[in-house]
């Protein structure tokens, strides 16, 4: 048995058997791609709760409409076009109800600090208050300037794959990239002291 | 006198310069406007830019502080966002996204995506998660278990039913006995068998007795009981087959 697992089985492989009806098939593909969307989730939201809802959702929403992911494209551009759907529309929600916008909640400091891994308490501090900062920054984005910023220098995915996933031209990713920046430097430009 | 006029005629030379500088200026402001067009190019390092594009930005980098200012800002910012941490999800999250999953609708399954039952099977034996344990009870087999068990009740509960079947198992009693009897002629073989045919004998005499002396009511009190809980107890596993295909 052992032997067998050693080989990964492909996703469109795993797809297939889900529809099918093989629960562990479905299990094997969340567990493979948890991590990233997880991560993807937690940047757009900037909390870990609206990070395990949304990261949840995706996976659900995946489930649901497998039937129409074509075998011969990416799992992971599906599930991070389901996830930043779901993440923008959340963002533009909640900016449109206003009772909770997310610089007064970032005001009353109700952002958890990033956790970092190292043991180290000094540099675990330091660190954590840079990526603090740095995450508020995140947060003060446009919904649309976040997902592109996060799936390039995050996820480490090319213009041209976050052209797809988000279905928007690759001259307006380079452009909302260049914008995120700049709105990034501007804001973590006296916070980190960057000369 | 000379000298100062040497002087006089040397003002305005050196105002040149000044006055120079000052186009220049005007030269470089366009030329640094032109760069930082191109730094975002130049940062994402993506083949964009030729290479002879990308060495007159570097070596107009190396002149221009306040450009290599701007840049080295635009890399510091990439570098914050690519230090942030990898965070782990919480370790029941496929648990809990395969729990909230049985709740929802099945996957709409395409006329092309044709599943091959020896491979739905295959997997079906193969799948090992405790949320979708294997199928032992069929909808057929539930309802043969449910007939038998209402034909049983009804010959036990009324009156007919006892005469008949109180009468039929003495009768049958006593045919395993004579067979028993019949059988310890043959050694070995045959007095195993009898013995085994005498407990059993035995067994439905006490079955008998309760029934003739005690009454038939704790009987079938007993026997409804156990019917009852037969039959939850395969609903109860029949719930829990997988959604989909779960209709038959």
């Amino acid at each position: 048995m052992g032997t067998i697992t050693l080989v990964e089985e492909k996703d469109s492989d795993l797809v297939q058997r889900t529809l099918c009806g093989d629960w562990s098939a479905y299990d094997q593909l969340v567990k493979r791609y948890q991590r990233q969307i997880y991560n993807f989730a937690y940047r757009m939201m900037g909390n870990a709760e609206d990070a395990q809802d949304v990261s949840q959702e995706t996976f659900l929403r995946a489930f649901q409409s497998l039937h129409s992911f074509r075998k011969d494209a990416s799992f992971l551009t599906w599930l991070f076009k389901i996830a930043s759907n779901l993440c923008i529309d959340l963002l533009r929600s909640r900016k449109s109800k206003g009772a909770l916008s997310l610089d007064s909640e970032l005001e009353e400091g109700r952002e958890p600090a990033a956790e970092a891994r190292t043991s180290d308490p000094e540099s675990v501090a330091m660190r954590n208050a840079t990526q603090e900062v740095v995450q508020h920054a995140i947060n003060t984005l446009p919904a649309r300037y976040r997902a592109v910023v996060i799936l390039r220098h995050l996820q480490g995915m090319s213009v041209e794959e976050i052209a797809q996933t988000l279905d928007i031209p690759a001259g307006t990713v380079k452009t909302h990239l260049f914008r995120a920046r700049e709105m990034l430097r501007e804001r973590l430009a006296t916070a980190l002291e960057i000369k | 006198m000379m000298e100062h006029q040497f002087h006089e005629q040397q003002e305005p030379q050196e105002q040149k310069p000044l006055y120079r500088t000052h186009s220049a200026d005007a030269a470089n402001e366009a030329l640094c406007l032109e760069v930082r067009r191109y730094l975002p190019e130049l940062l994402e390092n993506d083949g964009s830019l030729r290479p002879d594009q990308a060495v007159a930005l570097n070596v107009h980098l190396a002149v221009c502080t306040r450009c290599a200012q701007e840049f080295a800002q635009m890399q510091q910012v990439v570098m914050c966002l690519e230090e942030l941490p990898v965070l782990d999800p919480p370790s029941d999250f496929s648990d809990q996204v395969l729990r909230r999953l049985q709740f929802l609708p099945p996957p709409v399954v395409s006329p092309e995506d044709t599943c091959d039952e020896l491979t739905y099977e295959a997997t079906h034996q193969l799948q090992s998660h405790p949320q979708a344990p294997k199928e032992t009870f069929s909808r057929y087999g539930l309802l043969v278990a449910a007939l038998f068990s209402g034909i049983f009740l009804f010959l036990i509960a009324s009156t007919w039913g006892r005469l008949v079947l109180g009468a039929n198992l003495e009768m049958g009693v006593q045919m395993l006995r004579e067979f028993a009897t019949s059988m310890r002629s043959i050694p070995l073989f045959g007095w195993l068998v009898a013995h085994v045919l005498q407990s059993l004998a035995a067994s439905l005499d006490t079955l008998l007795h309760i029934w003739q002396e005690g009454g038939s009511t704790e009987l079938v009190g007993g026997l409804f009981d156990v019917a009852l809980l037969a039959v939850l107890a395969a609903l109860m596993r029949y719930r829990r087959r997988p959604l989909w295909r779960g209709g038959m």
